[in-house]
């Protein structure tokens, strides 16, 4: 019942009062509190920005489907030129299979290539530990998104002229 | 990256073969000419599938296509 009376005076907002009436018909268990602590602290916070909030993730939502959409198309279309270059100055024709060669280095190119979008990951993760605002987290995830993406063709390069 | 210790006859061969292009064996062995060309140089060790698939084409054993060891690398 402390436990109750004393999350409820840290929480703001209407969630407080849904809480405890639920609490009223409830046996007071340890999962319970954990899930009700984790309630107070991030509902609050979510639904601090209001309408607000729910505009700047529809906003970046679109944003990255959009992207997403964008950038298929830009890959479909360099794609095409790429090999009508390669066709023009080479004369042969662009393998239409991978082999094995091809397939370890994608590998290690996805390998590195999803460390990288991890660490992005974690450092806009940290974005939200230190009280930035959202949309740096999204920043630093799309950021980290097309870094790794970068990364992931410099590693083919790389092995491609260096080799494995 | 570590140096390639496996190394191998495989541009001798070729020409020794009605000089064979590199587009030839890679389609005579399932494998882009990229990787050929790789083979060649030394920067690729095929796998073991690969190695054997380029000796037959050569109707040649193994160790007569590919040897290990850097001195006596070609």
């Amino acid at each position: 019942m402390y436990i109750k009376l004393n999350l409820g005076k840290k929480c703001k907002g209407g969630v407080v009062h849904d809480l405890s009436r639920k609490e009223e018909h409830r046996i007071v268990d340890q999962r319970n509190h954990h899930f009700r602590i984790l309630l107070c602290v991030h509902v609050p916070a979510v639904s601090k920005g209001g309408l607000e909030s729910t505009e700047t993730f529809r906003y970046w939502g679109s944003f990255v489907l959009i992207l997403t959409l964008v950038s298929i198309v830009a890959h479909i279309i360099i794609s095409i030129i790429f090999n009508i270059v390669f066709r023009i100055t080479t004369g042969e024709k662009e393998p239409t299979f991978a082999d094995e060669l091809d397939k370890l280095i994608d590998l290690k190119a996805f390998r590195n290539s999803f460390f990288v979008f991890i660490l992005g990951f974690l450092f806009a993760m940290g974005s939200l530990v230190i009280d930035q605002p959202s949309q740096v987290m999204f920043v630093i995830l799309i950021a980290s998104g097309f870094i790794s993406d970068v990364t992931g063709s410099i590693t083919k390069l790389y092995h491609y002229r260096k080799g494995v | 990256m570590g140096k390639n210790l496996v190394g191998n006859h495989i541009r001798k061969l070729r020409f020794n073969h009605n000089e064979m292009t590199q587009q030839q064996l890679a389609d005579k062995v399932g494998v882009t000419r990229q990787t050929i060309v790789a083979l060649e140089k030394g920067n690729y060790s095929p796998s073991l599938e690969l190695a054997f698939r380029i000796a037959h084409a050569f109707n040649l054993s193994l160790e007569e296509v590919f040897f290990y060891g850097d001195n006596t690398k070609e």
